[in-house]
């Protein structure tokens, strides 16, 4: 009975750890790609900002830009005009797309018809599960889940539907990047600001100011090793 | 392998910090969609005015126009220096200057009436 009762208690530390194990593995990949696409978008966003390099420069190093007041009015400026002139597609999209919309939901009257759903939305080219019936089963099982839909193509009026999500979803996504990228300007103009226009004397090269070889000098000293040609 | 936890640690710290990202991100989509409509009324009423919207303005053509002007300053005091060097020849090995032979043999030609402030003598030597 004692031995039986230990084998079974072993049996079941060692499954138990066994999913502890995996599923500590599959949390630290999670973070760790979380993490990737972090830094991923840490780098698209440094290199939108260097956008700001482009425009500021010719005026900086033709010096008609020396105060900081002007460079932050001028940058912030262009920048503006830059997310204006980029987004006009993308807005242009989903008025395209919104346009459909209400033309085809002014001839058939169903303002209530969803473009999402598994029966007249983009939900039709994808696999979906009814959960309503659904049951855990101890240690990692699933039941009562029934399979909704398979996979096909709407041929009738309601096709118009994929169009619309798919002139609303490509112009918000283009969109939200054009917002990232005036975003990632911003960043850039702040440092941008801080770096040029500098009162910080630890970022100046005093050797320019003085010359510091007078300053420095130790010709007069015995105890130093000399140069001699 | 502290590079993967460094990773880890930013994916935290993202994880926790995405909701509150994208509704930023949202919040600023919808003030520069306004922002969107403002600039374009005002580029339109511009347009119309004959001004100029687009991003490279006065200041842009000017600065272009200075830089260009720099860059041919510094080319022509290049040409300057290498025209100088060039009339000269310095003989650094035996440390002497070598005139060039042209100018040596350049011979003053003879004058055709008496330079009497020399006391009437002609005579080069």
């Amino acid at each position: 009975m004692i031995l039986t009762n230990i084998n079974i208690l072993n049996k079941f530390f060692d499954s138990t750890w066994k999913v502890v194990l995996v599923l500590l593995i599959i949390i630290i990949a999670f973070f760790a790609l979380f993490g990737l696409i972090g830094t991923l978008i840490e780098k698209v966003m440094y290199i939108q900002g260097k956008k700001v390099d482009k425009f500021m420069s010719p005026l900086i190093l033709s010096g008609l830009v020396n105060d900081e007041k002007d460079f932050i009015k001028i940058s912030k400026r262009k920048s503006t005009l830059y997310f204006v002139k980029t987004s006009i597609i993308p807005i242009l999209l989903i008025l395209i797309g919104l346009l459909i919309f209400i033309i085809y939901h002014s001839i058939d009257n169903e303002w209530n018809e969803s473009i999402f759903n598994d029966q007249t939305g983009i939900g039709t080219l994808f696999f979906t599960w009814d959960f309503s019936e659904f049951s855990y089963v101890p240690p990692l099982g699933f039941a009562n889940i029934k399979l909704q839909n398979t996979p096909h193509f709407l041929t009738s009026i309601e096709c118009l539907n994929y169009f619309i999500f798919l002139f609303i979803f490509t112009g918000l996504v283009w969109y939200l990047i054009n917002v990232q990228a005036y975003i990632s300007r911003a960043i850039r103009i702040n440092k941008l600001k801080n770096k040029i226009f500098s009162k910080d004397l630890d970022n100046v090269d005093l050797s320019t100011l003085f010359d510091l070889d007078k300053l420095n000098d130790n010709s007069n000293n015995p105890n130093l090793p000399s140069n001699t040609n | 392998m502290i590079e993967f936890f460094k990773t880890f640690g930013k994916g935290i710290l993202y994880f926790i910090g995405f909701p509150f990202l994208l509704v930023f991100l949202c919040l600023c989509g919808l003030y520069l969609f306004v922002i969107f409509i403002i600039t374009t009324f005002k580029n339109i009423i511009l347009f119309f005015k004959g001004k100029n919207i687009s991003l490279k303005d006065d200041l842009d053509i000017k600065a272009m126009e200075i830089l260009k002007n720099k860059r041919k300053e510094r080319l022509t005091n290049v040409i300057n220096q290498t025209t100088q060097q060039a009339n000269t020849i310095n003989n650094t090995y035996n440390n002497i200057n070598v005139i060039p032979k042209e100018l040596l043999e350049k011979k003053e030609e003879p004058k055709d009436y008496i330079d009497m402030s020399n006391g009437g003598n002609n005579d080069l030597n």
